[in-house]
């Protein structure tokens, strides 16, 4: 039994976590896209990414209806084999459209995008330098990949300079890779100066947009196009299931290249394709989002309301609205406790115990959503407000 | 009796983390001190730094104290 020995430490830190284990908390119903029935009790929804309000998008739901009746269920194979239906290469054209760029690759989960660019892009002889906070599925991605890997401090270009030059002639063999708009406290890259260090090596630059896409930037191509670098960028990566509401990911590039990823690519080819109502509610969440910029208006105007009330309570917050942000507490059992009270109150957010959070400490994320009413973001203050009391956190 | 660098690396250490009384630079810092990912990062981070050297994530793998840092620090910098 030596092989499952390791997992008594796991029931244990499990067990650790309460009754109520946030790592299990079921949604039994959802009413809309921010109130679902949690433990039988209506349940604001703030913790889910869902930033356009888009899982229930009447075209994309209709859409998707529509491609489970034509298609059916599932594509049952590879892009590679039998798995590349139409539909997947409208949506992939449709992307390079969306970003201005010769081609886009789709994959079949946000993560299996951040796996798939990174191992086609690195090889032996190969450098990767990653901010320090840059999301698991960047750095398992390196993991897959024999090049070296090394990383940089936080949002800083100077450091990033520092460990280029250190590299020397290698630095042309350098992919530096940031996300746009950090999922944890809602802070954005500098991608402006980090671009410029990199073109100053002439390294090349990938950027996840996954909580940016839809969110930030004139047309929502987010934190590339909000800097000004979409013609310096190498290559963005994204998810559909934040902004977009549903499933996949994908790497669009100004160079044609991209379009071989897929040929050296294991996470492209070694797992079926999204399935065709997939597809359909993705391009119909597109559409959506290029032609109602309603949406990322009224998602910003929720979460400059949300900041505002979660800052007029003096909680330890980041100094910036934004359509994700987290409330920093320094005591583990604090946080979930805190965790608990909201649910309770019926509120959910996502809780972030060490090591996760970054800095150190625990906290309770909140994610806006276009779709959250006033009444809605003033509950979740109100919330708040209340567990933290009882806490004794706030005066 | 440890190294003028492993002394250094110490030191750099000590500001991540409070060391035990009888640590080393054999004393195993993953058991003895259950160091955070995040702190690991953040020290070699702090050891490029004061170095001017870039460290591998791969070479790091093998590191199971400061001796075996100071090894890699040391071929780094000659």
């Amino acid at each position: 039994m030596s092989l499952l020995a390791k997992f008594a430490a796991v029931e244990e830190a499990r067990r650790g976590l309460g009754e109520a284990d946030p790592t299990r908390t079921v949604i039994e119903r959802l009413e809309s896209p921010t109130l679902g029935v949690i433990n039988g009790a209506p349940t604001i929804l703030a913790g889910t990414n869902n930033y356009l309000g888009m899982t229930f998008d009447a075209q994309a739901v209709a859409a998707g209806r529509d491609a489970l009746t034509q298609a059916g269920t599932g594509t049952t194979g590879s892009r590679m084999a039998n798995g590349t239906y139409a539909a997947h290469v409208a949506l992939e054209a449709e992307l390079a459209d969306f970003y201005g760029y010769p081609a886009a690759v789709v994959f079949s989960t946000g993560y299996a995008a951040n796996l798939g660019a990174l191992s086609a892009l690195l090889g032996a002889g190969d450098a990767v330098l990653l901010d320090a906070d840059a999301h698991a599925s960047l750095f398992d991605g390196c993991r897959l990949c024999p090049a070296d890997v090394y990383t940089f401090r936080h949002n800083d270009p100077e450091s990033l300079d520092k460990r280029l030059r250190r590299l020397g002639a290698r630095a042309q063999n350098a992919l530096v890779v940031v996300e746009g708009l950090y999922g944890v406290l809602g802070d954005r890259a500098p991608l402006a100066d980090i671009a410029a260090v990199k073109d100053r090596h002439g390294a090349c630059l990938l950027v996840d947009e996954a909580h940016s896409l839809g969110v930030v930037g004139a047309e929502g191509r987010g934190v590339v196009e909000e800097a000004g670098i979409m013609d310096q960028v190498d290559f963005v990566v994204g998810t559909f299931s934040k902004s977009l509401g549903t499933m996949g990911g994908f790497c669009a590039s100004r160079h044609e290249e991209v379009a071989l990823f897929p040929y050296a690519s294991r996470p492209y080819m070694f797992t079926a394709s999204p399935s065709p109502a997939t597809i359909a509610c993705t391009r119909a969440a597109l559409r959506t989002l290029r032609t109602r910029p309603e949406l990322k208006a009224r998602l910003w105007r929720n979460a400059n309301r949300l900041h505002q009330g979660l800052s007029q309570l003096g909680v330890d917050l980041g100094e910036a609205a934004s359509p994700v942000m987290s409330v920093r507490l320094q005591r583990r059992e604090d946080a979930l406790a805190a965790w608990n009270g909201l649910l309770a109150e019926g509120v959910y957010v996502n809780l972030f115990l060490p090591p996760a959070a970054p800095g150190g400490g625990s906290m309770l994320r909140m994610s806006v959503s276009a779709a959250h009413t006033d009444d809605q973001l003033d509950r979740i203050v109100a919330a708040l407000a209340k567990v933290m009391r009882a806490l004794g956190a706030l005066a | 009796m440890d190294s003028p660098l492993e002394l250094e690396l110490r030191e750099l250490l000590a500001g991540i983390t409070a060391l035990p009384p009888d640590f080393t630079a054999d004393t195993d810092l993953l058991d003895a001190l259950a160091l955070e990912s995040a702190q690991i990062m953040e020290f070699v981070m702090e050891v490029e730094d004061r170095f001017d050297i870039i460290i591998d994530q791969r070479q790091l793998a093998e590191v199971r104290n400061i001796a075996h840092l100071a090894a890699v620090v040391g071929k780094a910098v000659a």
